[in-house]
């Protein structure tokens, strides 16, 4: 990322460089082509005008000189006499006077009377017949013509005696000497080029003889629309490196023949000329693109170093390396050094921060004992080393006996009070030597080393006895009682978790046995496991079908007919078979499934009433409720939507409750048994006589029903004292106006007791056991109370 | 002496011949050029007879700023013409024309002696200094010739078989042209010419930058 960084501005810096340099060149560049092209132009523009000053005046030489001639009266006579010799000398003699190259005369009708150059082929006819007419036009020609493969300057020009009587040429040859001497007076090359009727054409030239060809053929296309900014005259021409602008100048185009002129300057000299200027402007920047190049790479190293370090920072603090402080660059306040000492203090924060936290993780707020986590760490060391050592230890845990009821009697601040003078004794028997920790509200964890496990019993004993004394916590003199549950290792296990779990069985063992020390015995553990599973089965049952409701009747004695039934569960275990109730429902109070197990009872039990209802089975069904259930306010509402739900009356649903379960929490219990009341729910007292609760109290409370406990019933007809106890039970029951329910019931004679006794209900196995709800329904439709 | 008389006799005949204009021997002939219009220093002869009497008197062919006066003259073989210079500059008075080859070098006022024309045709007269000067000596082989005035009309006597016309300024014409008295006649005697008049020598040198100034 860093690396990225840099060379992003790397190539930033780069390419804006290299950007503004091609643009300088490129710009440079053109402008030097443009110069040199336009510079080429103005030369040329001056060069045609020297040339055509040049070419004029050797035309009014030719001009001037055939002036004199034609107006020589000698030389008129000459010729009005026909004297041939006369004439001839005459034209030698004045084409001598200006270098003329050619010299004729011809008679008006074209016919040649004398000419100078009879080495020639045509020698004996005069060539330029075709210019007499428009010469007679214009009483005289002066023009370019082609004769035998070469160009002349011409002028015709008419002797008069004093009417015309012949026609006087004179011609100057367009050769090499005069191209050199007009190059070197324009200082452009020179080129004529002329092509006359069955001849290739010739050119006068002082450009290299290669490039003679493209000129005629360049002549060749004069015809053509060859532009160059608009000059039509203008023409790039190429020959190998050198290139020409050439300024095209047609002096004569007849039928017969062309002749032009090609003034032409060298582009390439004159880029030469610029060429040093070019290499310049390329060396600089060269140069410039170079420094720049080390500047952006200085530049990109220094923001990006700083970026470096806060990188590497951050990886450290990540790793939890809080150690190295960011070095601070120069003490200049730049964001780069705000963002480095920021990090610095974010750095030291985390570091306390985490520290704190640490702590807390490992340590008890209150007493600042270690708490489980360290404590489970500190017995995997402690495990490891008296494994290697082949030393033992012992796993205490301590509870403070009734410390719930400290707290409620001393207040919560008294109860922290002594958790945390509990911890200063700890610490003080300790004396450093064994790890203590505390792992929940009064539970302590003492780790005691030792050479030999068979002392460890005496040592606890010192530790507990040294516990107990009393404590004074705000004035107040506290003793307490402890719960101690020991583990040793490797005796009761060389497991952490299975070292805790044996201990957390000997502390329960003790609290049950309401010994001061229990030390783990073997195979409490396998009891516990047992627990587990059950438990884990049952969350399984409740969710599956495992779980099903058996239905015992009550006869109403006084209707003589079945009104009601008691909704009893049963869990067929797969492996196990029948689970007792008591069992499992002692293990989901424990294990938190109450709540779930009540509902799936309540929606089971009201689905299956609503479909007895309906087919005519008019009875009331009864379903157990625990402490649990009471302790909670969402159950009313829950009922009343069930009922709603499946459109079943209040009055067909009696909800027993036990005397203890009220007991616990009695203003709670009571509101909940109030609210059903509402409802129109029907309540009863379920097991009475096996608790503490007066008949005094069951006044107080919303029950309709009195179910008298079993234990009284199952033996009435022996036992006189139940006799008594139920006798005057149903009495007191009935004072009060609640309806009395008989359980256990399971002989003819404990009937005909309990019908004596004036009890309303009877229920028990001489009626029917709790059946299935197709069994039951089967017997219901068949039972009779009077056979 | 009868010879020296002849030509008054027939100038005497031809001035009856003129006054007499319903003379049955008489016609005249109106000359124009292309445009209709009458046209002078036409040389119209009859083609017949031959010269019994030379005019002694010469015949003059001035000179008159810088131009022959006049233009065209008209004389019998055998005549002399004066040409005698009134200008106040000095000319040069040459012939190259066969009939009649001369050359009268520089002079003022009268040139010493006349000069004798003696072979019909056309002599072409030049002065060597001026070359815009150009006249013109029809040197007539036979007695009745007239040069056309201003108004173009000519009058002659008879009914020949043939008169003959030159003027300078018909292009080509070297010798006189001869046209039938019938054609004459079914032109109602009116004879047209087809006249280029000499151009004004230019200045050439103005012309010469259009071969080179594209």
């Amino acid at each position: 990322m860093n690396l990225s960084l840099r060379n992003k501005i790397l190539r930033l810096f780069l390419g804006l460089m290299i950007l503004s340099s091609v643009a300088t060149i490129s710009s440079v560049l053109l402008a030097t082509d443009a110069s040199v092209e336009r510079q080429a132009q103005d030369k040329l523009d001056i060069g045609k005008r020297v040339f055509e000053q040049l070419m004029q005046n050797r035309s009014q030489q030719l001009f001037g000189s055939a002036e004199v001639l034609t107006a020589d009266f000698g030389f008129k006579g000459a010729v009005a006499q026909g004297d041939k010799g006369t004439i001839l000398s005459v034209l030698e003699n004045h084409g001598a006077r200006i270098d003329a190259d050619l010299m004729m005369l011809a008679s008006l009708d074209g016919e040649l009377i004398a000419r100078t150059d009879v080495s020639t082929a045509s020698a004996n006819v005069f060539p330029f017949a075709h210019l007499l007419s428009q010469a007679e036009a214009d009483g005289g020609l002066m023009t370019v013509a082609m004769l035998d493969g070469k160009a002349y300057q011409l002028v015709l020009l008419q002797v008069t005696a004093p009417r015309p009587i012949a026609w006087a040429a004179m011609g100057f040859l367009l050769d090499q000497p005069l191209a050199n001497q007009l190059k070197s007076l324009t200082n452009l090359e020179v080129s004529y080029s002329g092509i006359g009727q069955g001849n290739k054409g010739i050119v006068i030239s002082t450009m290299p003889e290669e490039t003679h060809d493209r000129i005629l053929n360049e002549k060749m296309q004069s015809n053509d629309q060859v532009n160059i900014n608009d000059k039509p005259n203008l023409k790039h021409m190429r020959f190998g490196q050198d290139e020409y602008l050439s300024l095209y100048v047609p002096l004569i185009e007849t039928s017969k023949y062309k002749v032009n002129a090609f003034l032409s300057t060298s582009l390439s000299e004159a880029r030469n000329n610029f060429s040093p200027l070019k290499i310049q402007i390329l060396l600089v920047s060269f140069i410039s693109l170079i420094a720049s190049v080390i500047g952006a790479f200085l530049i990109s190293s220094n923001v990006t170093r700083p970026i470096k370090n806060l990188v590497s920072a951050a990886q450290r603090i990540s790793s939890g390396d809080y150690s190295v402080d960011l070095p601070l660059v120069n003490n200049i306040k730049d964001e780069v050094n705000v963002l480095a000492s920021s990090f610095n203090v974010m750095q030291k924060g985390i570091a306390e921060r985490e520290e704190k936290i640490l702590h807390q993780a490992y340590h008890d707020t209150l007493t600042g004992l270690p708490n489980r986590m360290l404590a489970t760490q500190e017995m995997k060391k402690l495990i490891a080393m008296c494994r290697d050592s082949e030393s033992c230890f012992a796993l205490m845990s301590v509870n403070i006996n009734r410390f719930k009821q400290i707290n409620d009697t001393f207040g919560y601040q008294t109860g922290d009070g002594l958790l945390k003078a509990f911890s200063l004794r700890l610490a003080e028997v300790n004396k450093g030597e064994n790890f203590c920790a505390r792992l929940g509200a009064d539970e302590f964890f003492v780790l005691i080393q030792s050479e030999d496990h068979i002392n460890f019993s005496p040592m606890v004993e010192d530790f507990v006895q040294c516990l107990s004394n009393s404590y004074f916590i705000d004035d107040f003199e506290v003793t307490v009682s402890l719960r101690v549950g020991v583990a040793i290792f490797p005796v009761h296990g060389d497991q952490t978790g299975q070292l805790l779990r044996r201990t957390e069985i000997a502390l329960n063992d003790a609290k049950q046995k309401k010994r001061e020390i229990q030390f783990y015995e073997q195979g409490s553990d396998a009891k516990h496991l047992n627990r587990i599973r059950l438990i884990n089965e049952l969350k399984q049952a409740i969710s599956s079908d495992h779980l099903v409701m058996y239905y015992q009747p009550k006869v109403d004695l006084h209707l003589r007919k079945v009104t009601q039934a008691e909704a009893l569960i049963r869990w067929f275990h797969k492996e196990l078979g029948f689970v007792s109730p008591e069992e499992f429902i002692g293990l989901a109070e424990q294990a938190g499934l109450m709540p779930a197990l009540t509902r799936w009872v309540l929606k089971t039990v009201i689905e299956e009433l609503s479909s007895w209802l309906k087919d005519g089975v008019d009875i009331a069904m009864a379903v157990n409720l625990s402490a649990y259930d009471l302790a909670h306010d969402d159950l009313p509402d829950y009922i009343d939507e069930l009922l709603v739900e499946y459109d079943v009356p209040a009055t067909h649903l009696i909800l027993e409750v036990t005397e203890s379960a009220v007991i616990e929490e009695p203003e709670q219990a009571m509101n909940v048994l109030h609210r059903f009341k509402k409802s129109g729910i029907k309540l009863a007292i379920d097991d009475y006589g096996t608790g503490y609760s007066s008949l005094g109290q069951l006044k107080s409370m919303p029950v309709d029903e009195l179910k008298i406990d079993k234990s009284f019933v199952l033996k009435l007809e022996q036992d006189t004292d139940d006799q008594v106890i139920v006798r005057s039970t149903i009495e007191m029951g009935h004072n009060i106006g609640l309806t009395i329910v008989a359980e256990g019931v399971e002989t003819k004679a404990a009937w005909e007791l309990l019908e004596e006794y004036g009890c309303d209900k009877l229920q028990g196995y001489f009626i029917s056991k709790p059946q299935s709800p197709s069994d039951f329904l089967q017997w219901y439709s068949n039972y009779s109370v009077d056979e | 002496m009868y010879l020296l008389l002849l030509p008054r006799i027939l100038a005497l005949i031809m001035f009856i011949g003129i006054s007499l204009p319903l003379s049955s021997w008489a016609f005249d002939l109106q000359i124009v050029d292309q445009k209709g219009e009458p046209v002078k220093n036409a040389v119209v002869s009859v083609p017949d007879g031959n010269i019994e009497a030379v005019n002694a008197v010469p015949a003059i062919m001035d000179q008159v700023k810088r131009q022959f006066k006049p233009l065209v003259l008209a004389v019998e073989e055998g005549r002399e013409v004066v040409f005698p210079n009134s200008d106040n500059i000095r000319h040069h008075v040459y012939s190259f024309s066969e009939p009649k080859k001369f050359q009268i070098k520089l002079y003022k006022d009268q040139p010493k002696k006349p000069i004798k024309f003696e072979q019909g045709g056309v002599v072409v007269l030049g002065c060597n200094i001026h070359d815009s000067m150009i006249g013109y000596i029809f040197v007539s082989p036979w007695p009745s010739f007239q040069v056309s005035p201003e108004s173009g009309r000519v009058s002659f006597e008879g009914s020949p078989k043939d008169v003959a016309i030159w003027h300078p300024w018909v292009t080509g014409l070297k010798k006189p042209k001869l046209i039938s008295f019938s054609e004459l006649k079914k032109n109602n005697f009116k004879i047209q010419l087809l006249l280029t008049p000499p151009k004004q020598i230019k200045k050439l040198k103005s012309k010469f930058n259009k071969y080179y100034d594209k």
